[in-house]
């Protein structure tokens, strides 16, 4: 069992398995002799406390429903504390001589990240992990702005690439998807600047020239195919959505105003070509998790292929329609988008049904 | 959970990372105060000291440089300008334009970032093409003749205002003249002496053309293109977009100085004197503050 996914899969499949032959079992379809279901169970459940051991897997509804709780508790709890250890040096730095200043901020630093690795020894189920990796490195970014602003340093795009780089090493060491997205947006920044920089421009002048992200985007598409993610089963959902977020935004930005473009077109025609791009890109990453059955891109690409259908529709009609029949044509388009969805839902039953 | 590297070597690449980073970043700190380049000697006119305030959740403290360009009058005397003149007065002094587009920053220049410069047709409902800011270093000036040329300038203002008004019938728009020219020359007198004169790519060669470390500061910025349409025609002019280092974090041994001539909002600052010191790497630091 190479992972917690397929560990927690593999329980769920127990638990189901159990439900189905106490139904057969009642309804005398098939009935297990006590030495077959005694060797059944007494595998599964060795299989349940190995699991339990290595991965700290939920075993039941009720334990996989406080799991969820635990999720978002640690997801806001990081946030919390983040936020509570960026303002608690800015309360005090200021009464603190400079080379105190520089001590607290890599032995913070230092600290939290060394914290990490200790909490991830005690903790299988990885919540207080990605709790003490946040905190790690938010005290990482504080120590590098700080260090910027206490010595007047020009600002520069290396930063993004060390903060990206720490942050992949909590995601891929400690397994954790908040610091995977983190990871993957400082160094997604980090490229996008440095193209700026071989164009000739200020690296900072990446977030008006949205083409300059779009690369970037479809690097991180491309992760999944080229690399392979077994051990970390739950990472490649997120290289595609941050991926497809990497290619879609700055097109959506672009379908806004054409004028930040590189192409050598009108304003206008830029808007229309990147408007077009923005259907067929989101139509396109829906038909590709459709057939390779990714709810994630799925998910994605509704979302964002409704974002540029809305962006059309307050173009065209916000300023022309009385704003109850505006809402009605996006509630019918809305409505017509379930049918499409639901059609597709219905062949992908069919074929799933058939032998 | 599952081991990816061994605990002890993960352990070592996060940590290395960190440390690796901050020597790093510590050691550019050292190498740029480890030779001045430049000191400027600078006083209220030219540092905005922030007023006394109550704020418990940011103990930090910056001084932001003031500068100027020097060739953009505030927006109130751009249109007491432009009444002026209507009304037959004396018209903006020699030195104004634009705001914000300093004389010397002209097709030349911009040309020599790499932007492009040639008149196009204006296209109808068109706000012209994005071009993006591009890093440069800019020429500092402190109390030095771009500051003397607009004194002087100004002072030639006021005396031909004063001169209309002592041989025409004063009529109140033309004593309201006198007295905001006046107004704008113990302004002037009263802000900042720190001008941009220069800018380009080589620090070096900037630096060659004002050798003068105690009097121009080089300091990366950024530069960018605008544009500005007549006649059909659509042309170009230069920017100061962004000056780095101009907000500058006062030290803790520093702290009680600036704190005893910072005063309560909407009052004047009071007389100091702030050293300040550029490095190798054009990054200024606050060397010493003296109350006057």
């Amino acid at each position: 069992m190479p992972n917690r996914l397929d560990a927690q899969s593999r329980a769920d499949d127990i638990r189901a398995f159990r439900g189905e032959l106490d139904r057969l079992e009642r309804d005398n379809v098939l009935t297990l002799s006590p030495e077959q279901r005694l060797a059944v169970t007494a595998h599964h459940d060795a299989l349940l406390a190995q699991y339990q051991r290595t991965f700290d897997i939920d075993r039941g509804v009720e334990t996989k429903r406080l799991s969820l709780g635990m999720r978002v508790a640690s997801f806001l709890g990081a946030l919390a504390l983040s936020a509570s250890v960026v303002f608690l040096f800015r309360q005090y730095w200021g009464r603190l001589d400079t080379s105190i200043q520089v001590l607290v901020l890599v032995v913070a630093a230092l600290a939290a990240t060394a914290a990490t690795f200790v909490v991830r020894e005690r903790d299988h189920s990885g919540y207080f992990t990605g709790l003490a990796a946040a905190i790690a490195l938010v005290c990482f970014v504080l120590d590098l702005a700080m260090l910027g602003q206490i010595f007047n340093v020009t600002p520069s795009p290396n930063a993004w690439l060390v903060w990206g780089t720490l942050a992949l090493v909590f995601a891929y060491v400690c397994d954790l998807r908040l610091q995977l997205v983190a990871g993957l947006i400082c160094v997604g920044v980090f490229v996008s600047a440095k193209l700026m920089v071989l164009e000739g421009a200020h690296w900072s002048a990446f977030i008006s020239r949205p083409e300059s992200v779009i690369p970037v985007g479809f690097v991180l598409l491309m992760v999944p195919f080229r690399v392979d993610h077994t051990r970390w089963p739950t990472f490649p959902p997120l290289y595609r959505i941050i991926g497809l977020m990497g290619v879609l935004a700055p097109v959506f930005a672009l379908s806004m105003s054409g004028r930040q473009s590189y192409l050598p077109f009108s304003a206008d025609s830029v808007e229309a070509l990147y408007q077009s791009a923005g259907f067929l890109v989101s139509a396109a990453a829906i038909w590709l998790g459709v057939r390779r059955q990714w709810n994630d891109l799925v998910n994605a690409g509704v979302v964002w292929f409704v974002i540029f259908l809305c962006a059309k529709f307050v173009d065209w009609w916000w300023d022309v329609m009385p704003k109850s029949l505006f809402f009605l044509v996006v509630g019918l388009t809305a409505v017509l988008m379930l049918v499409a969805l639901r059609r597709l839902r219905g062949e992908l039953v069919a074929r799933e049904a058939t032998p | 959970m599952m081991k990816f590297l061994s605990d002890r070597r993960a352990l070592g690449v996060a940590l290395g990372v960190v440390l690796i980073t901050n020597a790093i970043a510590l050691y550019n700190v050292w190498n740029n105060r480890s030779a001045r380049i430049g000191t400027l000697t600078l006083s209220e006119r030219e540092i905005r000291i922030p007023w006394q305030s109550n704020d418990d959740e940011d103990s930090g403290l910056w001084l932001n440089l003031e500068w100027r360009t020097g060739d953009a009058p505030l927006p109130p005397f751009k249109s007491l300008f432009q009444a002026s003149a209507s009304r037959g007065l004396p018209s903006s002094p020699e030195f104004l334009s634009d705001y914000s587009r300093p004389r010397w920053f002209n097709n030349t220049r911009l040309a020599e970032f790499g932007f492009d410069t040639v008149p196009r047709p204006i296209e109808p409902g068109s706000e012209g093409r994005f071009v993006a800011p591009r890093a440069a270093y800019v020429v500092l000036e402190l109390d030095g003749p771009q500051h003397a040329r607009i004194v002087s300038a100004m002072r030639r203002y006021v005396a031909r205002v004063d001169s209309l008004a002592a041989t025409r019938s004063s009529g109140d728009s033309v004593l309201r003249a006198v007295s905001t020219a006046r107004a704008w020359l113990a302004w002037t007198d009263s802000v900042t002496r720190l001008y941009v004169v220069d800018g380009g790519r080589d620090a070096d060669a900037l630096r060659r053309a004002h050798p003068d470390s105690s009097r121009y500061a080089i300091l990366p910025g950024t530069v960018r293109i605008a544009t500005k349409d007549s006649a059909g025609l659509r042309y170009y002019y230069g920017v100061i977009d962004q000056v780095n280092g101009t907000r500058l974090n006062v030290p803790h041994r520093w702290r009680a100085a600036i704190d005893s001539v910072a005063t309560r909002v909407g009052r004047p600052p009071r007389p100091v004197t702030v050293t300040v010191a550029i490095g190798r790497r054009h990054e200024p630091w606050i060397q010493s503050v003296r109350r006057r």
